[in-house]
């Protein structure tokens, strides 16, 4: 038996909620990598936020030693797969970088659409899928229904399928006999030019940045000069080894096997998800396979909500950048909000995760603007710009015509909830392409604008799927829309933090409702205020926030006068932590107001 | 320099339910050797003043009229000897009006008291009962009467709106009745949710009906300001309506920000610039703790709170007093607040005055922190 046979790089893959993360603390657990007095549950989701919204947001690998029933030692690598439609892309190279996938059901819930969507994408990669039966310790499991569900929805043999519960740590073993028996060990030469796959990067504050990897082709050790093929970087090799969880540095990763790389990369940027490892002095014929270069698709502008907050920041940023190289940023100004940046990311998900990082990490209270996509303005001079801020949008009579991002999007739904998502995807604009019927499944094609998906696509999806339905999108180009800009005026000043780039037939309906929006959200001040939507100088809507009618103390507590003015002075405080734009006090709020629609 | 007296009686036979003024309840068997403090601290702060002349006595409380006739003659006689008590001194006693005989009436009448004000609250009974009042609007009535019998012609009746569960024809029918009773001055005050009150958790614990919402509390201000002008009384402060020169004078000296010296637990005091005030514990107090100075008498916060008190009167905060005290008009320091404020009408000059239209005294806190922040701004501290 030579070394590779006895290695097996897996992942899990499982709908929310079904298990994938405590199957995975048991499985790191039993094989001895975590006493069990020292585990925190669910320890592959170490970042507190992961933890919190019970999603995992990086991948990582785990490496654990199994002495399974035929005597032998083998050598399990656990990868685990961020799960968010934002993360798409990672998730595939982490897919590629295993043979086989552990499908995780429960049983009491069966097959599900998230199950269906990650089985075809561990299917595209090849990958030797082994479903096993989560729960089975609660009342209302029926193993042999979902079982026979597994069969006939995804066509998987079920009949083998462990049927355990991660919980109470029941069939664990069955498992990992499963994946010693059932999964194939990697191919590969370890004396061929060396091929590594990064499937994930961090950035360490000691050793710069690391690079998760597979093995695809030949060795690396330390000391070695490697060259990421993509982007030409060359880097000495410091370190390499594996993670169990701490690092276990080692004297080689050879083909097949799975480890980190420590390098003294200064810069994530020269460690892209997806690039190809080899010897710089012996380099490998061809990169390996589906490497992409990963832009930012979703623009914001984030500002301190206390000017002062500005450098707390920025360095916020340049620290979350270190470790997030999909994460981009650049200073920009509003007269609404004074400094901030402009930041971009992969996707909604991505933005929101961001802002509470910064939020909690660093304790900054932001405001964030309506998200942009970029769109391309074609003007009459001939030339082209981009403009991901709607500030930067040309006057109207230098535009020649605009486009914007277009997405293939697919629909993985039940085939009840049809219907109520087609609604949807014609509602943001949505051009129906195909429909497949995958058993009781159905997935919808749509081409749509990415301006709509970052909108609420992804709430209204689940609500009128009632959680059931999943999607994917992927970036295909640019179209010629029907763009305008609508501005929202407070007081009759245009106020520049609230205006967006829409498409004309929806500027009327969502410059309505975001004027009642607002008008909820700011609070009643000593005069009124109106709240106007327009497009190009076209009043499209109006609403007033009434004057206030009562503020006054009713008695004044005899001679104890500082009693009031601290309390006048509260409200002083109360009132700083608003924004005022012109004479009009507006909230945070009414910010993130205008992000959360529903139209 | 002429001054002011507050004595605080904190002592009642129950605590209301939205009362937070210091207050005992169960402490009546040590009401002597309270009167006894009181006293020592008025001669002392007599002394150390130099005998000012007093121009208006208030007696508050808690409850002074669980004072018997003759510990309030005992009181003002001490006063009389340790000031200059004016001949034409106003000298006010609040009362519960369940807690009035007519002997004590007339003994106050005797010690020299010459107006009452009684905490009536409402002419509801379910009302009274529901914030924990000790008496029923016929005692109150009655209360009325007694008083005029025992010959007092300057007569307070402190009414409250915005109780739970209150409705506007409710509040109507308090006004109209207190009206009827013909009091020289009525006090209308919209109830202040205060933290810690029982009110206030009853509120949280939705245990109580709601509290009337904002616009319910402006037809019940607006329906005040109806009833009381038609019954001939005149606005002179937000929540105080006198008949012609029956004006509080007492309160005034507060809004004027002149001097004023507090006597007893808890009582706050202005003399001449300089702000202090007694513990608000029992045994401190009775134990002759030091009172303590207030620090934050900085020229902003001072010129700030002339507006604060002075906006409250109907006729407004003195400017020429201002100018001549700070050597600044209130429109050089406030310049763009002012200007806001008149241009919207809310604010208007009236010769030596600067006062609220009615419009402004409804919102005046928001025009006060407007006034904070300009300060704020030249201070360095926007943004």
């Amino acid at each position: 038996m030579s070394y590779e046979d006895k290695i097996r790089n897996f992942c899990i893959i499982a709908h929310i909620d079904h298990g994938k993360s405590t199957l995975a603390d048991r499985l790191l657990e039993k094989t001895g990598v975590f006493e069990k007095r020292e585990m925190v549950e669910q320890i592959l989701d170490s970042m507190e936020l992961e933890r919190e919204r019970g999603i995992t947001i990086k991948s990582k690998a785990v490496h654990m030693n199994y002495k399974a029933k035929d005597g032998e030692t083998y050598t399990l690598n656990l990868i685990d797969t961020p799960g968010h439609v934002d993360f798409t892309y990672e998730v595939s190279r982490a897919l590629a970088a295993c043979e086989g996938a552990l499908l995780v059901v429960d049983a009491t819930q069966g097959v599900e659409a998230q199950t269906l969507a990650n089985v075809y994408m561990a299917l595209e990669h090849n990958l030797e899928i082994i479903p096993v039966i989560n729960k089975i310790d609660l009342p209302s499991a029926q193993p042999d229904e979902v079982k026979a569900e597994i069969e006939d929805v995804i066509g998987l043999d079920a009949s083998e399928a462990p049927l355990i519960s991660a919980k109470v740590g029941l069939g664990i073993e069955d498992v990992l006999e499963s994946v010693v028996n059932l999964m194939p060990s990697p191919v590969g030469n370890e004396n061929d030019p060396l091929q590594a796959l990064i499937f994930d990067s961090f950035y360490d504050d000691y050793r710069g940045a690391i690079c998760f990897v597979r093995i695809v082709a030949g060795t690396v050790r330390p000391g070695m000069t490697i060259r990421m093929m993509n982007t030409g970087a060359t880097f000495k090799v410091v370190e390499v080894g594996v993670r169990s969880p701490g690092y276990e540095p080692r004297e080689c990763l050879r083909a097949g096997e799975v480890g980190y790389v420590a390098a003294s990369i200064k810069d994530l940027h020269d460690t892209r998800v997806g690039d190809t490892i080899t010897d710089a002095d012996r380099p490998a014929a061809e990169t390996l396979p589906g490497y992409r270069q990963v832009n930012p698709m979703v623009f914001c502008g984030i500002y301190p909500a206390d000017g002062a907050n500005y450098e707390s920041l920025k360095d916020a940023l340049e620290k979350l950048q270190l470790n997030d190289a999909s994460l981009t940023y650049e200073p920009e100004t509003s007269q609404a909000l004074g400094f901030g940046f402009r930041c971009g990311f992969l996707g909604l998900l991505h933005m929101e995760i961001i802002q509470e990082r910064l939020e909690r990490e660093f304790n900054l209270d932001l405001i964030t603007t309506a998200p942009s996509v970029i769109f391309k303005v074609y003007k009459t001079d001939g030339t082209e710009v981009d403009v991901d801020n709607p500030s930067n949008l040309p006057p109207v009579v230098e535009i020649e015509h605009m486009e914007e991002p277009f997405v293939h999007a697919s629909i993985h739904t039940p085939q009840e909830f049809v219907g109520a998502l087609m609604e949807v995807c014609q509602n943001k604009r949505g051009i129906f392409k195909d429909m497949v019927y995958e058993g009781q499944r159905v997935c919808l094609h749509y081409d749509m604008p990415l301006a709509e998906i970052i909108f609420d696509f992804f709430d209204q999806v689940k609500s009128r799927s009632r959680g059931y339905a999943s999607y994917d999108y992927e970036l295909y180009g640019y179209q010629e829309s029907d763009l305008v800009k609508l501005d929202i005026l407070l007081n009759g000043d245009v106020c520049d933090a609230l205006s967006m780039i829409v498409h004309r037939d929806r500027a009327y309906p969502r410059g309505r409702s975001i004027a009642e929006k607002l008008k909820d959200v700011i609070p009643r001040q000593l005069f009124e205020i109106p709240i106007q939507a327009a497009i190009g100088g076209k009043v499209i809507a109006r609403e007033t926030v009434k004057a206030m009618r009562k503020d006054v103390l009713a008695k004044c507590y005899g001679g104890d006068i500082s009693r009031k003015r601290k309390l006048l002075e509260k409200q002083k405080e109360g009132k700083k932590r608003m924004r005022q734009l012109g004479n009009v006090q507006v909230p945070s709020e009414a910010f993130m107001a205008v992000l959360k629609m529903d139209e | 320099m002429d001054i002011s007296i507050y004595i605080h009686i904190p002592l009642c036979l129950k605590k209301c339910a939205y009362c937070d003024f210091t207050s005992f309840e169960g402490r009546m068997a040590q009401k002597e050797s309270y009167l006894e403090a009181v006293l020592c601290e008025m001669r002392a702060q007599a002394a150390f003043f130099g005998k000012p002349s007093v121009k208006t006595v208030f007696m508050g409380g808690g409850t002074p009229t669980l004072l018997s006739g003759d510990q309030a003659a005992f009181l003002m006689d001490e006063l009389r000897a340790a000031f200059e008590l004016a001949d034409d001194a106003e000298v006010t006693m609040e009362g519960n009006p369940g807690t009035l005989t007519e002997k004590n009436l007339m003994g106050y009448r005797a010690a020299g008291v010459n107006r009452l004000s009684l905490g009536v609250q409402s002419f509801d009974d379910t009302l009274l009962a529901a914030v924990g009042r000790i008496h029923t609007a016929a005692q109150a009535e009655q209360a009325v009467h007694m008083a005029r019998a025992a010959g007092f012609d300057n007569l307070n009746l402190d009414l409250m709106y915005g109780l739970p569960g209150q409705t506007v024809s409710q509040w109507e029918q308090t006004l109209d009745r207190a009206a009827a009773l013909e009091p020289e001055h009525l006090s209308c005050y919209s109830l202040i949710l205060e933290e810690g009150t029982p009110l206030f958790r009853q509120v949280q614990d939705k245990t109580c009906m709601p509290l009337p919402d904002e616009d319910t509390l402006c037809r019940m201000d607006e329906l005040t300001a109806e009833r009381t002008r038609s019954a001939g009384y005149e606005r002179y402060e937000v929540s105080n309506y006198a008949k012609p020169g029956r004006q509080c004078r007492h309160n005034i000296v507060y809004w004027e920000c002149l001097p004023y010296l507090g006597l007893g637990c808890a009582a706050h005091s202005d003399m001449g610039g300089r702000r202090f005030y007694n513990p608000s514990d029992w045994t401190a107090y009775m134990n002759g703790c030091e009172r303590s100075f207030e620090d934050d008498g900085a020229l902003k916060e001072r010129m700030f709170e002339r507006a604060m008190m002075g906006f409250r009167m109907t006729r407004g905060m003195d400017a020429a007093r201002f100018e001549h005290d700070f050597g600044k008009r209130p429109e050089e320091v406030w310049p763009q607040s002012i200007q806001r404020m008149t241009r919207g009408g809310l604010m208007e000059r009236r010769g030596s005055r600067l006062r609220l239209t009615a419009h402004g005294m409804q919102v005046m806190n928001a025009i006060l922190v407007d006034m904070l922040s300009e300060t704020d701004k030249e201070a360095g501290n926007a943004f």
